[in-house]
């Protein structure tokens, strides 16, 4: 009778709802604790692989721009008082010009003769050329004939001493004028070996140069743009005659020299034409000297070789809203491995700092599958507390032990990769690469948990294979940073990430699977 | 949202975004079962009130520990679990004294199964929240959610016979105030 009351009780008041306060769902909500994020390691790291050469980039850019805003009343040349230094000099030169005569012992050199009857229709690199000429024997004649005394007569000890040791420099007035205003401008440090630059140097010196907008200092500062100077053909000819510069400033000496001794009528050029020369060459060579691309000694083929150690991440995801349970099932049975790979193959470095390579990876993605043959019991223990401080203890049984199997995914791919090689130092470079891996092969053994809580065969042989064996593609890009070890061989190290996408599996299984392996790189590369 | 607009696969995907911590999927959850849940906790509480503040400590609760379902059994009966060790516990926490004390004994006749059909839901529940304490908590337990007298004992603490007593004491007040309401109604 009692069970006959209790079931019309049940029965009646089953199903019972109630309405709850609208305020309710707020409280709780104030209450559930925020779960932490499972830190992504790979989006940190992929953030920092694209981030740093940004960084390194905008570091740059504003050490430049404070050298610039610093040295903007010390170190930068004034224009215009070069130019009315220059005016100066020339109004006092080209007096002395018309009032004086060729000396015959300098008519007998051809190249003088020709080139103190300069004109406009000689080109500008050749007139300079034979400038230089013209100037390197004038100063073995000058020195012959005793005229340095004269010059140490004077006080230029400093700069006479620079005439008598260089091949090359001679002094000048125009000098002597821009070091009371400043720094001289024949003192900026041209190389005649563009690889002996470095950054620090280059940048250094950008700011030395006559450019008075900050704009346009800000431009020629860009690393892209001053390769696409550097590249520009001209100013390859103008980097390999930087030289001449140095020439074109031992004429500017030949007018005091010739002045004391009083063969003014040896200038050759007109002021204005000379410092027209000087500064565009300056600008040129200074800009495309120091450009990264110079630096870049390892430029040309190379063949390399690096294995890779990464840390896994699965992701499942259902086809279809009857495979949810078995992801939960399969998540709960299977562990993410650490993954090794092997890479060889061949690259290109470009001056430009573009990067190529391809070859050949050896790829693994591993897994440990927790469920044992024999079906050993866990216990999976949800406690409650209950009134007085005892414990309910809820068990369930899973057939999960701590020794499993590997579940083994292996691939032959071809890794395609670009990227950009950016140098630090003479030795080191910063290179970033993104490309595919082209998957050539593929095979697969393991066990899975299916959905009815068995677990099955996954390899190939048994035609319950998860993945499939023709081609794929997969997603890499890392950061490495290079040092070389010796002219031919570099060793690098970095970090890297691969993404497989889930086009890797089977169309027939109910789970999409897809597989994230960031990590570590170490490599060597070898100059060929 | 009602739950029977829900397939299980869905629950399962809510519950697994829950676990991930998705705010939605908690409202959505918590809007599915909150109506059962309030009506399970207003059979354990003194109120409506106090049924509220269980309800909202048991779905805290639930949402802490939603790692521990183990998605084997059912969700539902799982966070009925959850929901009535919060009862107890608060009924533990806010009332010093269980009112497990023996009463007279009270004799009833049973009113027939028709006359139980008479009363709402809603009538018949305010009966049983007219319970003490004691009686209510071991009549819902043992009667409505099924369980033993070994897990009531364990549960509240108490003998086996001491539940078995106060469930029959239960029953009989009950049964004299479903009488007496029918009275009422009549």
């Amino acid at each position: 009778m009692n069970n006959k009351f209790d079931n019309n009780i049940k029965n009646k008041i089953h199903g019972a709802e109630m309405p709850v306060s609208d305020g309710l769902w707020a409280s709780i909500e104030s209450q559930i604790p925020i779960k932490k994020e499972r830190p992504k390691y790979w989006m940190f790291l992929l953030l920092t692989a694209f981030a740093t050469p940004f960084l390194l980039y905008t570091l740059k850019s504003n050490s430049e721009t404070t050298a610039e805003s610093t040295s903007q009343y010390s170190n930068v040349i004034d224009l215009e008082t070069v130019a009315k230094a220059t005016t100066t000099a020339s109004i006092a030169r080209n007096s002395d010009y018309t009032k004086n005569s060729i000396p015959s012992e300098f008519l007998t050199n051809n190249q003088i003769s020709k080139t103190a009857s300069t004109n406009i229709s000689v080109g500008r690199q050749e007139r300079i050329e034979k400038e230089a000429t013209a100037t390197r024997l004038t100063k073995k004649r000058l020195q012959r004939e005793g005229i340095q005394k004269e010059i140490q007569r004077n006080g230029d000890n400093a700069n006479t001493k620079r005439a008598t040791n260089s091949n090359n420099t001679f002094n000048s007035n125009n000098k002597e004028t821009l070091s009371e205003s400043g720094k001289p401008l024949s003192n900026l440090n041209f190389r005649s070996n563009p690889s002996e630059t470095n950054l620090s140097n280059w940048n250094t010196e950008l700011t030395e140069l006559p450019f008075k907008s900050k704009k346009k200092l800000k431009f020629i500062s860009n690393p892209f743009n001053k390769e696409s100077t550097a590249r520009n053909k001209n100013n390859l000819k103008l980097i390999e005659k930087s030289r001449i510069y140095q020439k074109v400033s031992a004429i500017k000496a030949i007018p005091q020299l010739s002045k004391n001794e009083g063969f003014s009528s040896i200038i050759v050029q007109s002021d204005n034409r000379i410092n027209a020369a000087e500064k565009k060459m300056v600008r040129a060579t200074k800009v495309a000297a120091g450009c990264p691309s110079f630096l870049r000694f390892r430029s040309g083929v190379y063949v390399f070789s690096d294995i890779k150690i990464s840390l896994l991440q699965q992701k499942l995801e259902a086809k279809t809203s009857e495979q949810v349970a078995i992801i939960a099932s399969r998540n709960k049975t299977e562990e993410e491995l650490m993954s090794t790979s092997y890479t060889f193959g061949i690259g290109k470095v470009w001056n430009s700092g573009f990067i190529f390579e391809s070859g050949i990876n050896f790829d693994n993605i591993l897994t440990k599958f927790l469920v044992s043959e024999g079906g050993t019991t866990v216990i999976e223990i949800d406690t409650f507390l209950l009134p007085g401080g005892g414990m309910q203890i809820v068990q369930d049984t899973f057939n999960i032990v701590g020794e499993g199997i590997k579940n083994k995914f292996n691939q032959i791919n071809i890794p395609v990769r670009i990227g950009y090689d950016l140098p630090i130092t003479e030795k080191i470079s910063l290179a970033a690469k993104a490309g595919v891996l082209i998957n050539l092969a593929s095979s697969n053994n393991g066990k899975i948990m299916t959905e009815e809580g068995t677990y099955r065969y996954s390899s190939a042989e048994r035609s319950l294979s998860l993945f499939k064996t023709n081609l794929g593609l997969s997603y890499t890009g890392g950061m490495d940073i290079n040092m070389q070890v010796s002219s031919k061989i570099a060793g690098y190290a970095g970090i890297h990430c691969n993404y497989y996408p889930s086009n890797f599996g089977l169309s027939t299984y109910g789970i999409k699977q897809t597989y994230l392996k960031y990590g570590l790189t170490a490599g060597l590369r070898y100059s060929i | 949202m009602s739950p029977l607009s829900l397939n299980n696969s869905t629950e399962r995907q809510l519950i697994s975004l829950c676990k991930e911590g998705d705010r939605v999927a908690c409202k959505q959850l918590f809007d599915m079962y909150s109506g059962k849940m309030m009506a399970l906790c207003y059979r354990f509480a003194r109120d409506r009130n106090e049924a509220e503040d269980i309800l909202q400590e048991g779905f805290v609760r639930v949402f802490t520990k939603l790692h521990l379902y183990g998605e084997k059994g059912s969700f539902e009966a799982w966070m009925k679990r959850v929901i009535i060790n919060t009862a107890i516990k608060y009924r533990e926490k806010n009332i010093k004294k269980h009112s497990y004390s023996e009463i007279d004994e009270v004799h009833v006749f049973d009113p027939t199964p028709d006359i139980i059909q008479e009363l709402s839901k809603e009538e018949i529940m305010n009966v049983i929240q007219e319970l003490p304490d004691g009686y209510r908590t071991v009549f819902n337990l043992f009667v409505i959610e099924g369980y033993s007298h070994k897990d009531i004992g364990q549960m509240l603490k108490i003998g086996e016979s001491t539940s078995r007593s106060q469930l029959v004491k239960a029953r009989n007040l009950l049964k004299k105030k479903l009488i007496n309401e029918i009275k009422l109604a009549g």
